[in-house]
């Protein structure tokens, strides 16, 4: 057997017994970096080369070969291309050359109605033509403009799709994919793009019913949208959650919580495990997740990782806590100190996966050598 | 004559109803300007309110951006008594999210706040360049600067952001306050801002402190 | 998983719509109609997440 074959079964096998309830032989690492940063460090242009796939292979193959990972360390997710075809306002380019999400509102309040009879119907007619404005036109141009778009997605996510295979085949890497699906939770689902951050807030307090009913009809959307052709108990439907943190438990309780429930326990149910990035801070609601299906990973952003472990840590799979601002601010000693910290405190028992607490997005918001050394680190003294 | 103790308690309790429902009795009284001077000023307390519950841990988020809806319909409802005249301002600043950086929730949540004090609020925008802050400052001299990034890039715009009042000789004319989820202590100190937060309510009472 | 909508389609209710075809024409279009429109959704649904 080739050596990187061989890589790649020893670190597919640290996964599976993470995921099956074994202590693996070391802790894993689930890393990565966005195409923004590998292409900063690659020291490309950032506009050029999110337009010109041509260079990406090699600029993700840099990141494979400087930082020490078992999954591919790099992940691309969106391009420009598709998102200026349509016009949209929900993701735009800065004029750094990053892109971006401003705060926008896709649904109006009247709409809530609309949208709760039939979501897909309102999205299409209704959703869509207001954030990307070059669907808000006559039908014969709006066909038009969506089939370009649709086959900008299809060439951009289907060659970085070629090129990570490519990359985990020469490298080795594990072939289990953290983010085999994606979706979100429906409560998120109506604030993020359609709501608004203000809007959710004050529908919260002016209108629970409709945000109520409005997160149960986007449910089957976000369970089909979830579900990848090839469910398999070693991936998982990566999930960011974002409006939580930001509301009183009370409302969580009645608003986020049931549907979010239902949408991990239906995934789970088709085969799909699922990996949520609990974004800021879940310690109010860890009771909550404990309910959650058994295996589900979570990567913590901000709280308290002995607190969780104690909570969670038998039950589910653990990730995050881990502060990329220490890489940054740190020196190489406490950036070592604070794996160490960590490790001790999560690994014990299994059901851990390292990673940060977020991806850095860009080259200056981390040091590199600080990055390198942890994860080098990590490698080499969780073994169990 | 409003009764202004309960109007202070609907607007820190975000009882949007019971608020309206006083605000409507009140506009029902005939009131003077003055009685809606009076008025607005107990929807300001209530905001101080919201303010400290939302530092104590009992508010959250999105309640604070609830409050600056609230506070929004409340002056709507009375504007019609209020006039053309202007509440007295406290002071008044210029705000915005630095160049290359589209978020805005915070820098939203801070002015609201800050709005609902008493400040006059001069807010350009997203992803603003050093020299739209400098233009704006020359134009209204304001007390304040108020900064606002998400991402680690944004912490070299508010650099060259400060550099470039410096050089049109504005630095010492204002105050400069950062906010966002990357600014600290070390931030600060390397932007050459005066003081920074990550706590809107916080924020806000540091400004009040300034213009004192 | 059918999503109840005017702009999706199984592929059942596509051959409803097309009388002509046969069992031996279905049978041989039935993974990729279905799968073209369940990419469809895909797409859709990401330009809102």
């Amino acid at each position: 057997m080739s050596d990187t074959l061989q890589l790649t079964q020893e670190r597919n096998q640290l996964f599976y017994d993470v995921i099956e309830g074994k202590i693996p032989k070391r802790v894993p690492i689930a890393v990565t970096v966005p195409t923004e940063f590998a292409i900063q460090y690659a020291g490309e242009d950032l506009t050029e080369t999110q337009w010109n796939n041509v260079k990406l292979e090699e600029i993700f193959d840099k990141i494979c070969q400087d930082f020490v990972t078992d999954t591919i360390p790099v992940k691309a997710l969106r391009f420009p291309s598709w998102y200026k075809i349509l016009g949209s306002k929900n993701w735009v380019m800065s004029s750094g050359g990053f892109l971006q999400h401003p705060e926008v509102e896709g649904m109006a309040i009247e709409e809530y109605d609309d949208f709760i009879a039939n979501p897909y119907n309102c999205i299409l007619e209704k959703i869509l033509p207001r954030l990307y404005v070059n669907l808000d036109k006559d039908a014969t141009t709006k066909a038009m403009t969506l089939a370009k778009a649709f086959k900008a997605f299809f060439d951009e996510v289907g060659h970085a799709r070629m090129v990570s295979a490519k990359l985990i085949q020469k490298y080795g890497y594990a072939t289990v994919n953290l983010t085999a699906g994606f979706c979100e939770a429906p409560f998120d689902f109506v604030a993020d793009q359609l709501r608004g951050f203000k809007g959710i807030s004050t529908d919260v307090r002016r209108v629970p019913d409709k945000v109520e009913a409005a997160s149960e009809a986007a449910l089957p959307l976000m369970l089909k949208a979830g579900i990848p052709p090839v469910p398999s108990k070693y991936g998982s439907t990566f999930i960011p959650l974002h409006m939580a943190p930001y509301l009183r438990t009370k409302d969580f309780e009645k608003l986020y919580w049931p549907t979010f429930k239902k949408l991990v326990e239906g995934l789970a149910e088709a085969g799909m495990p699922s990996f949520l990035f609990a974004e800021q801070d879940w310690m109010r609601y860890l009771d909550h997740l404990e309910e959650l299906p058994e295996n589900t990973r979570i990567m913590f952003e901000y709280g308290d990782p002995k607190l969780a472990k104690e909570k969670i840590g038998k039950k589910h799979i653990i990730l995050g806590f881990y502060p990329i601002s220490l890489i940054k601010t740190g020196t190489k000693q406490q950036c070592l100190d604070k794996a160490k910290e960590l490790i001790d405190i999560l690994a014990p028992g299994g059901k851990y996966i390292f990673s940060f607490d977020k991806s850095p997005v860009t080259v200056d918001s981390i040091n590199v050598e600080n990055y390198q050394a942890v994860l080098e680190y990590v490698a080499l003294n969780a073994n169990y | 004559m409003g009764d202004l103790q309960a109007i202070t308690k609907a607007v820190g309790e975000l009882d949007e109803p019971k608020l309206l429902e006083l605000l409507n009795e009140f506009i029902a009284s005939s009131p003077g300007k003055k009685d809606a001077q009076e008025v607005v000023a107990a929807c300001q307390k209530g905001m101080a309110l919201v303010g400290d519950l939302f530092e104590s841990g009992e508010y959250f988020i999105g309640d604070l951006i609830f409050a600056g809806e609230v506070l929004t319909a409340a002056i709507d409802t009375i504007k019609p008594v209020l006039g053309d005249d202007e509440t007295v301002k406290i002071g008044s600043m210029v705000v915005a999210t630095v160049e290359g950086d589209l978020h805005d929730i915070g820098k939203n949540i801070f002015k609201s706040m800050a709005e609902a004090a008493g400040f006059r609020v001069y807010d350009l925008g997203i992803d603003v360049p050093p020299s739209a802050f400098v233009e704006k400052v020359k134009e209204v001299k304001p007390q304040i600067v108020g900064m606002s990034g998400v991402l680690t890039l944004a912490i070299d715009s508010m650099k060259n952001t400060v550099e470039a009042l410096r050089e049109a000789g504005l630095r010492d004319s204002v105050k400069i306050i950062i906010g966002g989820n990357p600014v600290t202590e070390g931030v600060c100190k390397q932007v050459g801002a005066d003081t920074y937060t990550t706590n809107a309510a916080e924020g806000v009472k540091i400004c009040q402190g300034w213009v004192k | 998983m059918k999503i109840n909508s005017d702009y999706y389609k199984t592929f059942e209710e596509f051959l409803a719509a097309h009388p002509e075809i046969d069992a031996k024409q279905a049978m041989a279009m039935a993974p990729k109609i279905q799968g073209y429109e369940d990419q469809m959704f895909g797409f859709i649904m990401f330009l809102l997440f």
